[in-house]
């Protein structure tokens, strides 16, 4: 399989990853939001946040400023659909997005 | 006189209920902040330490205690402030979140907790919280349990870390008075973050304990050595170990900066589900056994201590009970315990044989037992010793079952009230007759058949401990254990109990 296409399969399947895309599927959400609710460490939900974010699957919504000084980002779902198939000794990864206006899905092959 | 120090009565800081190593204790209140582990792996008593050093301290340190376990309806039976406590730090996290949400992105709007003028600097827990942030950081196994510490809901913006953000915001709150934090257990907050638990250390160490005069108590969920033993500025450990058949529970004291170690190790119970450490090295000068104002069973004689008759019943009569005594017990405390027997068959006026475990000075006997009649005593003694003491019965001490011919013995004890009683020193018989197991028997059977009450005291260097335990109908071991009175039945097995004066005067307390 191509390093691509594994990296963004093991991103897809990850379980804490998977949580994630379903918790900002319908509403931006903050990390901390995201860890009370899934109970995922709050330095791995950082860290998967960082890889969805690269690999285009969640972006940035707004960011927030408390009177603190810290910033809170919120963050929205951006798979609509997301296949993995093998066939005919080939894997496939394909991401449809939500924002239609975006290009077609990303397939990734090996 | 002074009081020699070796003779000093352990030095304890009694709470409420327990009572906890002063050592500790002083640590905690002497100038600047101090951190401290308090390890120990599951059921020694971890958290119940660190509630009582809350409560030892709670007039003096306002404090702030995480838990990952605040839902154990036990803890709240057993400190019942607790449950108060925690439903505070809720209140206290949620208002803090939202007085955060109200304030003006311009810091235009002041309230009370950013005019604090005494701040905590921050600076390594926002560089831990930066990190997180960037995704640096992580702990090499992330598919442990993902529970939050305390189930808690609330969430506040911008707060990586709320609960540690939380202690920064109490302590800060209370300066310049020092704060007591507690984190229960250090490992599960690492857990839950998914941060090595050594990063969660270091920031409070240098942000609360060296920075701002915190002290901070880590919970650690094992004994065991580790890298993080050179965060903490103290370590307690506690554990249990088998002893006998039964459960020993020890603190050990590895280090307190700065504070002087008296006794690095205590024994303790958790009784009624509070630590409290056993006393050590008892002065037990000028002891008083107390009597049992109780009728016993029929077919039981007295211990003459009521403590002992509480715990066993007295002694069987037509029996044999051996008193098996461990090396460096109070001298005090074995020749008290037989005086008291001896001297609770005198009273009721009963025949009492006594060949004495260790020598003593037969002038002092009514000394001993002021008030006492001895006209039943018969002290048999084959040294060369002699006196105007009627009480004395000479022996040849050549043959031991010619002189405690049964005939003879009987003749002795003509005039005495029945059941007799003979309480005979074993390793004193083996000392002048060699081995005396069989002659010994003959003349402990004819004590048993007769229906009286026999008494054998042994130490572990006795030859005939093991045959005479075989024979024994009840065997105790009283034994010395870190300077600890120690008690335990082998025969029937008893739990443990520790020899306590705190009340002035000596119980038998369980080694629970």
């Amino acid at each position: 399989m191509a390093k691509s296409t594994l990296k963004l399969s093991r991103l897809l399947a990850d379980e804490y990853s998977g949580r994630i895309l379903s918790l900002t599927f319908s509403q931006p959400r903050s990390v901390q939001e995201i860890c009370s609710l899934s109970g995922i460490p709050i330095a791995v939900a950082y860290r998967r946040m960082i890889a969805l974010e690269a690999s285009g699957l969640i972006k940035c919504l707004r960011t927030d400023v408390s009177p603190t000084g810290k910033r809170c980002k919120y963050y929205i779902c951006q798979v609509d659909v997301a296949r993995l198939t093998f066939k005919e000794g080939r894997f496939e990864v394909e991401v449809e997005w939500r924002d239609h206006m975006r290009a077609d899905a990303i397939r990734v092959l090996e | 006189m002074p009081h020699p120090d070796v003779f000093a009565r352990c030095d304890v800081s009694a709470t409420n209920a327990g009572a906890l190593p002063r050592e500790m204790i002083d640590f905690l209140l002497s100038p600047g902040g101090h951190s401290l582990l308090i390890k120990g792996d599951a059921g020694t008593g971890k958290t119940t330490m660190a509630l009582q050093t809350i409560e030892a301290l709670s007039e003096r340190q306002p404090e702030y205690y995480l838990s990952s376990r605040v839902s154990d309806v036990a803890l709240y039976h057993q400190f019942p402030w607790l449950k108060e406590r925690v439903e505070k730090n809720q209140l206290m996290k949620a208002g803090m979140a939202f007085l955060r949400r109200s304030w003006n992105s311009d810091g235009s709007k002041r309230n009370a907790l950013e005019d604090v003028e005494l701040r905590v600097e921050r600076r390594e827990l926002n560089r831990l919280e930066g990190q997180i942030e960037a995704g640096e950081l992580g702990m090499e196994d992330e598919e442990g349990p993902s529970l939050n510490a305390d189930g808690s809901l609330t969430v506040e913006v911008g707060s990586i870390l709320p609960e540690l953000e939380m202690a920064y915001d109490i302590a800060e709150s209370n300066l310049p008075k020092k704060t007591l934090v507690v984190l229960d257990s250090v490992e599960a907050l690492a857990e839950n973050y998914g941060i090595p638990a050594y990063r969660i250390m270091n920031a409070l160490q240098k942000d609360l304990v060296e920075k701002a005069g915190t002290n901070v108590i880590f919970v650690m969920e094992t004994a065991e050595r580790n890298h993080l033993d050179y965060l903490g500025d103290g370590i307690i450990v506690l554990r249990n170990s088998v002893h006998g058949n039964n459960r020993i529970r020890t603190i050990e004291i590895e280090k307190l900066r700065g504070s002087s170690i008296r006794n690095w190790k205590y024994l303790f119970t958790l009784e009624g589900g509070r630590v409290t450490v056993v006393g050590r090295d008892l002065d037990l000068r000028g002891l008083r056994l107390s009597t049992n104002p109780m009728e016993l069973p029929a077919g039981r004689g007295s211990f003459g201590w009521s403590e002992l008759d509480r715990l066993f019943g007295g002694a069987p009569l037509g029996s044999l009970t051996l008193v098996e005594v461990g090396a460096g017990l109070p001298m005090d405390l074995l020749e008290r315990i037989d005086l008291s027997l001896v001297e609770e068959h005198l009273r009721k006026g009963r025949g009492v044989l006594w060949y004495p475990q260790r020598t003593f000075d037969h002038s002092s006997t009514q000394r001993s037992m002021p008030g006492t009649s001895l006209e039943t005593l018969h002290v048999l003694d084959p040294s060369e010793a002699s006196g105007p003491w009627p009480f004395v019965k000479k022996l040849e001490g050549t043959d031991l079952a010619n002189d405690l011919r049964w005939d003879s013995l009987k003749y002795l004890l003509k005039d005495s009230k029945e059941p007799y009683l003979s309480v005979l020193g074993l390793d004193a018989l083996e000392s002048v007759y060699g081995k005396v197991g069989p002659k010994l028997m003959q003349h402990v059977d004819l004590m048993r058949r007769g229906g009286h009450m026999v008494v054998l005291e042994a130490t572990d260097g006795s030859a005939g401990l093991e045959t005479l335990s075989h024979q024994a109908r009840l065997h105790l071991r009283l034994e010395n254990l870190n300077g600890s009175v120690l008690l335990r039945g082998i025969k029937p097995t008893t739990i443990c109990y520790c020899l306590d004066m705190t009340e002035g005067v000596p119980l038998w307390k369980p080694m629970l």
